[in-house]
């Protein structure tokens, strides 16, 4: 049918045709259409807006609203102040001292939001007042913030999880459980990576500010149960089997809403500004959704997927080769398109082919969001730069990025984990089923 | 004009109120689900039509909002005038994909009409309803973008340098800070 040259070309043309400016989601329609158009003609497109309606009738997609929505109230509750004042009278002993909040309570962060760039900006928002006063090398601050916000997508619960799942007819759920432990880990890789810069370099680190007492940090510590809890509910619910995904999101609306009134932080104008926010990013994500799965179904039936699979195995590379490869092609895509666009136009051509090949869908799930990270932290069109330094609002761009740099070496370690060890995607995932 | 902006404005409130309300309904579900041993039918159902709705009537306001991802970094980089040109084209084709979409979602409602289809659900819903709304939502799709493809033309044949970028380019970095995070943006400068 099509050959791997014709193939070649046409993604390459899409992707050009993305660069030129058009909307994303505009390039991925016109591809599927054209090439459903040209090797089916028009009466294939006949039942479109049948599809059209079943892809979006769906309970499952519900989920990103409610865990977008979720998250836009939290990031108006007010919790981020106290939970990041909260972790930072326990990490200021450390070598790198504060510079470990910003990884701590993104992390924490993350696991009540689904979004790296929310989290970014919550986090910077919070931390640069702090680190004005203290003497840190603002560099370290800003890297330590921006790669810190990624975890944003790895740790449950994560929109970028709940589409993959939705493309690729992945379990949400087990994405969610696989993404915990590798999110902890590369957590636990930044926080080396701050002590052993700060080891070799005492000067990244301020003064230390006066020592808290014993009674001043057990008492903030219940700053910490909030976001705690909420976590607790969605993936225990998730993992006991209570509630699906998109059920424990509803319940997690509920519980932000109780928490920013609690708080004193709930009124119209703050919940109007939550909910108009979430129907733009729901809109946004869901158009680009809707394309790829235009071009999931005209990359299936002209058999694509089959004639890469099998140049794949003629060429017969091992899976960590295929796996570096991979690494290498994100890297490069990263670069140059935004990250969500870029998961969602690949999966419909690169998903069929690994898991022919005989790679784990869950597994490859957390190997596409680890490098939807490296894409938000890549110049020159990694989101979480610009963010942070749009916080920041002083000095250049350019001291975010090479920030950051020593903490793309982590992701990079915490990949080539997975591929060796792939039980810590798997593992946690696997005792739910069993 | 101003007026149509409001319309859609309020559309994308109701549908966040509709998520809001959805959320109560199958947070009560779950609870009376598991500590009372009963359920209220249809959530679920109820949830996919919510979604349906809110990506349709969304996809118009994200369009007046120029939320719709584009990759803008070379574009940034090319002279004034063909950024005007590209801007100005994107527009146009994303209003004719939005008629194309509205096109045949109206394909799916005059069939589910004729064949006067409900869900396959304990509620029996007769799909219609849920479609109509789902085609609204597309044909405001459709007018938000001819909107903005209007504004840049406009602008384009006005010939005052920087006016397409202003109506049609994408969201400066501050806009998009203020949308994530209100306190963030134009801090310290």
């Amino acid at each position: 049918m099509v050959g791997i040259g014709t193939i070649a070309i046409g993604f390459f043309v899409m992707l050009g045709l993305m660069l030129t400016g058009l909307h994303v989601a505009t390039v991925m329609f016109a591809t599927a259409i054209l090439g459903l158009l040209v090797f089916f003609g028009p009466s294939i497109l006949a039942p479109l807006g049948n599809m059209m309606w079943s892809e979006l009738n769906s309970f499952i997609l519900t989920a990103i609203p409610l865990y977008v929505l979720m998250g836009e109230i939290l990031v108006r509750s007010g919790i981020a102040e106290k939970m990041y004042n909260a972790l930072a009278l326990w990490m200021h002993r450390l070598p790198g001292g504060l510079l470990h909040t910003n990884i701590a309570s993104s992390t924490m962060f993350a696991a009540i939001s689904g979004s790296s760039v929310a989290t970014a900006a919550t986090i910077g928002t919070v931390a640069f007042p702090t680190f004005r006063e203290q003497g840190y090398e603002e560099r370290w601050v800003a890297g330590s913030i921006a790669s810190g916000a990624t975890l944003g997508i790895l740790i449950p619960p994560s929109i970028n999880f709940i589409i993959y799942g939705a493309i690729s007819e992945t379990s949400i759920g087990d994405l969610f459980l696989a993404g915990f432990v590798p999110g902890l880990i590369l957590a636990l890789l930044f926080m080396a990576t701050i002590a052993i810069a700060a080891i070799l370099r005492p000067e990244i680190a301020g003064r230390p500010a006066i020592e808290p007492t014993m009674a001043e940090r057990l008492k903030h510590l219940i700053d910490l149960l909030p976001p705690l809890f909420i976590f607790v509910m969605i993936v225990g619910s998730i993992y006991r089997g209570w509630a699906t995904p998109t059920e424990a999101a509803a319940v997690g609306v509920v519980a932000a809403l109780l928490l920013a009134a609690a708080n004193r932080r709930l009124n119209f104008a703050i919940l109007h500004v939550a909910l108009l926010s979430t129907v733009r990013i729901t809109a946004m994500m869901l158009l680009i959704l809707t394309t790829a799965f235009f071009l999931n179904f005209s990359m299936g039936l002209m058999g694509i997927p089959n004639t890469i699979s099998g140049f794949i195995s003629n060429l017969e590379v091992g899976p960590l080769t295929l796996i570096a490869c991979l690494v290498l092609l994100y890297l490069a895509l990263g670069c140059f398109l935004d990250s969500l666009a870029m998961m969602i136009a690949t999966i419909p051509i690169v998903f069929p082919v690994v898991v022919q090949i005989g790679f784990d869908p869950v597994w490859f799930g957390v190997f596409l969001v680890i490098m939807c990270e490296l894409a938000l932290l890549t110049p020159p069109v990694g989101m979480n730069l610009y963010v942070v330094q749009g916080v920041r609002g002083r000095g250049s761009l350019v001291d975010v990025i090479r920030g950051v740099l020593p903490f793309l070496v982590s992701i990079v370690i915490l990949v080539v984990l997975i591929s060796l060890f792939p039980g810590i995607v798997l593992w946690l995932p696997r005792t739910m089923a069993g | 004009m101003r007026a149509f902006v409001r319309v859609i404005e309020l559309g994308a409130l109701g549908a966040g109120y509709a998520l809001l309300l959805l959320a109560g309904l199958t947070t009560f579900e779950i609870i009376a689900r598991k500590l009372f041993n009963f359920s209220i039918q249809g959530v679920d159902e109820l949830g996919g039509y919510a979604l349906a709705i809110t990506a349709s009537l969304g996809f118009g306001y994200a369009a007046l909002e120029r939320a719709h991802t584009r990759v803008d970094f070379l574009l940034r980089h090319l002279p004034e005038r063909v950024r005007a040109v590209v801007h100005a084209l994107s527009w146009t084709i994303l209003c004719a994909q939005a008629l194309f979409m509205t096109w045949h979602a109206r394909g799916a409602l005059s069939e589910t009409l004729l064949f006067g289809s409900v869900a396959n659900s304990p509620l029996q819903t007769p799909l219609w309803i849920p479609q109509l709304l789902w085609l609204a939502g597309f044909c405001i799709f459709f007018a938000s973008t001819a909107l903005m493809a209007g504004r840049a033309w406009r602008a384009l044949a006005s010939g005052v340098p920087g006016a397409v970028d202003l109506a049609a380019g994408n969201p400066s970095l501050d806009d998009e800070l203020n949308s994530v995070m209100p306190a963030a943006a134009g801090r310290q400068r």
